[in-house]
């Protein structure tokens, strides 16, 4: 049910999206999922491991393959991972995170920090 | 930072710009529907962050915060700042954007000490705390739904500044509002101690209105929620605002209190403040895919009328001569139709003996027909209206009652607790009522579709859980009716509730008389949002 879309790549040669490697971390995901499920604690930490192993664009990677393959836990799992990531930090270190860079005219920015001053407060700067 | 942070940091920043034109086109293959994906799960404060970060991602945040969204939550730790934190943490833990925050906390806590940490949370946005005498909302730990009833105060007691040192009643419910299409800020209604006259109203009510042009470009706000200073007679201030506003304002509030506020463009001018109103009005530059918010209520009317008509006879003020302080009043009458005047203990007796109410054990008040004359924009007018007040005892040959401003002449009549009166449908609020708004021009759908997004309660701390001897009493219709919705709420000393026939359900019609100020009610406030492309 949740590997329609596996069948469908194994078949497609040409396939961009989803390299080798990833496949290898995401297909086992559900075993371990299901086996953790039940365990909220140890699935923090292991979402703490990917966090720590794992550079942004890897992250990118695997979410690229989880939405490819349909496959919803993974893709929550993953997107939780980059919530936690950037949460609470600057717009700045988020913009580095993710190699994005603003393309906002120079007074809209300004208009929209002023707008949103009120939660700059104790956020981590870089 | 930690140590593994810190080192994936430095990675990050090698990576980012060593890689960042393949990771930026990598992270572009990301369709909308992923970022959402991510992006909803921000607390609120990184969700503002996310906001700033590019155009792509203020569109989708946009998509996130579409609707309009209430967010609250109570706490009932004893300690001040624990409960406090606890609440922002959890009214925060989603993506919203404060348009305004209503505080609600227990007599055990400050003000000072809570209205702090609030305001400097929430800079730039329009706020009202006050104290309550109960307090309604979910827990922000455990979830689960809860009142609070604490009660009155027994007698108001004219030390406004000394508080039982014993009072064990802590906690706080915290409400923030998202409201896309209204604009909103705390206008004060500023009083002057030595010479209280009508001509503060006038400008509170001008202030309204100007604030209402401003934004709306007509003088009809959406809907008002007021606090009041409990030593004050709210009356003739309510009544004036009552005649004054249009008839589309929902007007809502906790007549007794005491509150500060915080407001972005009113400020308080050394005197002290009767009462402060949060006022919604639309905003005439909304853009066309946000839709309209309504304000509906639904009262739940707690008494009704027993015994006969009485038309005060004698009438004498107790306590410090201050027309500032909420004394109480002394006062003889005769039935109408009879010329015997009658004291306080026969009208007891009759009510006790023929209709079998034991005033002693439960709520008991008068409800006093009062014509006034004001001066409004100097210019006098009449205005008739209903008050109550509760009733305390007989003797010395007079009834005795909370309040003043009662005139030999004036008509009333006692009023019991009465849960029979009291079930309200609530689920019709979801219907459209009429709403002859200024800004709807253009004809609206017959069947258009609301959505409810928030409520809160000013529920008579008098119908106490003891009492009625059931759970969350007042707020069972709405968790049954609207599950899911977001609810806070308060228990007050008087409900105000003012709304015109299409926007207000009520449980009993009987009154005649205009009644603005309740009292053994209970006043849903329903938040609803018409979308415009449903």
């Amino acid at each position: 049910m949740k590997f329609c879309t596996v069948k469908q790549y194994f078949d497609d040669e040409n396939n961009n999206n989803v390299t080798n490697g990833i496949a290898t971390t995401v297909i086992p995901l559900p075993n371990k999922h299901l086996k953790i499920k039940a365990n909220n604690k140890e699935m923090e930490q292991y979402e703490q491991e990917l966090l720590r192993n794992v550079m942004p664009q890897e992250l990118t990677k695997l979410i690229l393959a989880a939405n490819y393959l349909n496959f919803k836990e993974a893709l929550d799992f993953f997107c939780r991972t980059v919530a936690n990531a950037i949460q609470n930090k600057s717009v700045d270190y988020v913009r580095k995170f993710f190699g994005l860079e603003s393309d906002f005219e120079p007074g809209e920015e300004e208009k929209l920090c002023k707008e949103f001053a009120w939660s700059f407060e104790g956020v981590d700067e870089d | 930072m930690s140590e593994a942070e810190s080192s994936s940091k430095i990675k990050t920043h090698r990576t980012a710009t060593e890689l960042s034109s393949s990771s930026s086109s990598l992270f572009a293959l990301l369709n909308d529907d992923v970022l959402q994906n991510i992006l909803a799960r921000l607390p609120a404060l990184s969700f503002a962050s996310a906001t700033c970060v590019s155009k792509l991602w203020n569109r989708v945040c946009n998509r996130v915060l579409s609707r309009p969204k209430f967010a609250s939550a109570l706490s009932l730790d004893p300690c001040p700042f624990g409960a406090v934190e606890d609440v922002l943490d959890k009214v925060l833990s989603e993506p919203i954007r404060p348009h305004f925050v209503i505080a609600n906390i227990a007599r055990g806590f400050e003000l000072p000490d809570t209205f702090g940490p609030i305001v400097r949370r929430f800079k730039r946005t329009p706020i009202v705390i006050s104290i309550a005498n109960g307090l309604i909302g979910r827990d922000a730990l455990t979830n689960e739904f809860r009142e609070a009833n604490w009660g009155a105060t027994d007698g108001d007691s004219d030390d406004e500044y000394g508080s039982n040192i014993e009072d064990t009643n802590h906690g706080i419910v915290l409400t923030i509002g998202y409201v896309p299409g209204l604009k909103v800020d705390a206008i004060p209604l500023l009083g002057n101690p030595w010479e209280p006259k009508v001509a503060m109203t006038d400008k509170f009510v001008k202030d309204i209105k100007k604030y209402t042009a401003s934004v709306s470009g007509c003088t009809s706000p959406v809907g008002i929620i007021m606090f009041g200073e409990r030593l004050v007679d709210l009356k003739p201030h309510i009544d004036v605002l009552d005649y004054a506003m249009p008839k589309e304002t929902v007007i809502v509030g906790d007549e007794r209190g005491r509150f500060r506020y915080n407001s972005k463009g009113f400020c308080g001018n050394g005197y002290c403040e009767d009462a402060v109103a949060l006022v919604f009005a639309r905003d005439r530059h909304k853009s066309s895919g946000v839709g309209d918010i309504q304000f509906r209520v639904a009262l739940s009317n707690g008494v009704s009328a027993i015994g006969p008509k009485y038309k005060a006879a004698s009438v004498t003020l107790d306590g410090p001569n201050s027309p500032r302080r909420t004394t109480s009043t002394w006062l003889t009458a005769r039935r109408e139709g009879d010329r015997d005047i009658l004291d306080g203990q026969t009208m007891l007796d009759d009510i006790s003996n023929e209709l079998d109410y034991h005033y002693e054990l439960y709520p008991l008040y008068i409800g006093v027909t009062k014509q006034r004359n004001y001066c409004i924009r100097s210019k006098e007018k009449t205005i008739t209206s209903l008050a109550f007040h509760r009733v305390r005892g007989g003797g010395e040959g007079s009834l005795y009652v909370d309040g003043f401003n009662i005139r030999t002449g004036d008509y009333f009549q006692f009023y019991r607790s009465d849960r029979n009166n009291a079930s309200v449908n609530l689920k019709s609020l979801k219907q459209d009522g009429s709403s002859n708004n200024c800004h709807h021009k253009r004809a609206v759908p017959v069947n258009i579709k609301k959505e409810i997004f928030g409520g809160f309660i000013f529920s008579c701390c008098g119908c106490s859980d003891s009492f009625f001897k059931r759970r969350n009493l007042v707020s069972s219709p709405f968790i049954e009716d609207f599950p899911g919705v977001p609810l806070a709420g308060v228990f007050c000393g008087g409900e105000i509730v003012r709304a015109s026939s299409g926007l207000i359900e009520e449980s009993n019609k009987e009154k005649s008389s205009r009644c603005c100020l309740h009292v053994g009610s209970t006043v849903y406030l329903v938040m609803s949002y018409a979308c415009p492309e449903c």
